[in-house]
């Protein structure tokens, strides 16, 4: 079977999930909800802003509990067809199969980022003028996250579009890696779900508590450059540490090393289920 | 069969790291703050935890380990395996409660550092939701097992209820309109009983008693009848 049949095959395994869908339909009913919530007086380059503004603002708890839904079935989906056994016979070898299933989950990224601009755009279509696209930021510069007040709209949703695709990419191979330890689907679920919850309990909530603690600002740190703060783009802060194009490098290495991890404890993993 | 259901329940390996979670994040927000509250988070979201993975378990564990058909030859009838298993997941939720209210009493005799009256701590601001606790969770863990009846999925139901039962903590509803959509999503999924002292003040009870029955009685109907359907009672 040829490589890119094969990634066929595991796309069709991936979408054919009927949780996706169930998720899907509720995260669309609570994005929209929260698409509603943005209330502005009308001004000038409203469209583009509030696209601009919408993933970081909700969009991001969708995106990331759609990668920890449709992701955490992708590698026990095997196990729990009670294959796994056979799948060790499999001529290619299980590295191939892990290359694949990894770049299918990127495909499966890039659709779900495209899934919620497309909700976002049809529903500020039937609000806001279109035009603007070409206009620079700085007219009516985007609030939550720092962007070159001198591109122009296009880029900076071109860039946008990147980088919430990386940083939900990032989350997604972090997903396998907990697959790789965990047997069952749920499970993997539960856990992934869990530590991004957490995240976003601490930073509505626990800060409030302990803000003014030293702990606080650790907490807020490892807020802020784990994987929440990566989907809601806290490493573009106006005070933060990183150029737009550092940010890019930064998570294109991130999720080579994750890639590679996997690879590796993968072929670790074959060999122990193979006794040599 | 009952004995059998509750050990199944006790025996899960996630108990005990999530109960002792539970007693550290405890101990750590009395430490920190002296007006931590424990259902408003802590405890409430661990008791929806526990009774997604958990408890509503039980509902799926004959698919998983496939022995549903040898299950469903039962000499007690399938009935009584249904509403003993719905009686199993209810005591499991209720010690869950008892075991939840004994921490947070404990943590806060251990961390009464404004030596406040215990009796008035106890009863005026840490006990008086926990009646509509113990109801939110057990009717929360029906709902959850009638779900996972329907879907026979626990992938499913975590997704369903654990989508619906998060959000509220993330999208508050509390400034919205009266019996909007929103604020039917904020109060009446369970998770708005569980956090116990905030329903006391409700000034629309009668609506949302009505709404819990409705929702309920919608629920365990469609259960049976799907189950009449698949001939599995």
């Amino acid at each position: 079977m040829s490589l890119i049949k094969l990634g066929f095959m595991e796309g069709k395994k991936l979408f054919s999930q009927r949780e996706i869908y169930i998720a899907l339909f509720l995260c669309t009913v609570l994005f929209v909800m929260g698409l509603d919530a943005i209330g502005e007086p009308d001004v000038p380059l409203l469209f583009w802003r509030k696209l601009a503004d919408v993933i970081p603002y909700v969009g991001f708890w969708f995106i990331a509990i759609l990668i920890v839904v449709g992701v955490a079935r992708c590698l026990p989906f095997e196990q729990e067809q009670g294959m796994s056994e056979l799948l060790l016979t499999y001529k290619k070898g299980r590295l191939t199969l892990l290359v694949v299933k990894q770049i299918v989950i990127l495909m499966y990224c890039v659709s779900i980022v495209l899934y919620f601009y497309g909700i976002a755009v049809f529903v500020f279509t039937m609000d806001y003028d279109l035009t603007g696209l070409f206009a620079q930021v700085k007219e009516n510069p985007n609030l939550y996250f720092y962007a070159n007040l001198e591109w122009t709209y296009a880029e900076l949703m071109i860039y946008e579009f990147g980088y919430i695709v990386l940083a939900s990419y990032i989350f997604a191979l972090f997903i396998v890696l907990l697959s790789l330890f965990i047997k069952r689907s749920v499970f993997i679920m539960m856990i992934g779900g869990s530590i991004f919850a957490a995240g976003e309990l601490f930073d509505k909530f626990i800060i409030k508590y302990i803000g003014t603690m030293e702990l606080g600002y650790y907490l807020t740190t490892i807020y802020d450059y784990m994987f929440n703060g990566m989907l809601s783009f806290r490493y573009l802060n106006y005070f933060g540490p990183f150029s737009t194009n550092e940010v890019y490098g930064l998570f294109l290495f991130i999720a080579f090393l994750l890639f590679g991890m996997n690879l590796f404890l993968g072929r670790w993993q074959r060999h122990v289920a193979m006794g040599d | 069969m009952l004995r059998w259901e509750i050990k199944k329940l006790t025996r899960n390996v996630w108990n005990i790291p999530i109960i002792t979670s539970v007693i550290c994040l405890w101990g750590i927000m009395l430490y920190f703050s002296t007006q931590a509250r424990f259902w408003y988070i802590l405890g409430s979201l661990a008791l929806g935890f526990i009774i997604l993975f958990i408890s509503t378990r039980l509902f799926i564990l004959d698919e998983e380990e496939k022995v549903s058909e040898v299950i469903l030859t039962t000499k007690y009838g399938r009935w009584n395996l249904l509403f003993q298993r719905v009686m199993t997941a209810g005591i499991y939720t209720t010690g869950i409660v008892i075991l939840f209210l004994f921490i947070q009493v404990i943590g806060v005799l251990l961390f009464n550092r404004n030596e406040i009256d215990v009796h008035e701590l106890l009863t005026v601001h840490f006990l008086k939701g926990c009646l509509l606790v113990w109801g939110g969770s057990v009717l929360f863990s029906v709902f959850t097992a009638c779900l996972c009846t329907i879907f026979k999925s626990h992938g499913v139901t975590a997704i369903l209820s654990g989508i619906l039962f998060g959000m509220t903590y993330i999208l508050r509803g509390n400034l919205l309109q009266q019996y909007s959509f929103e604020w039917f999503l904020e109060k009446g999924l369970f998770s708005y009983l569980i956090r116990g002292e905030n329903g006391l003040f409700e000034p629309q009870w009668v609506v949302i008693i009505v709404w819990y029955v409705f929702l309920m009685v919608s629920m365990i109907t469609i259960t049976i009848i799907i189950q009449f359907r698949r001939h599995e009672i």
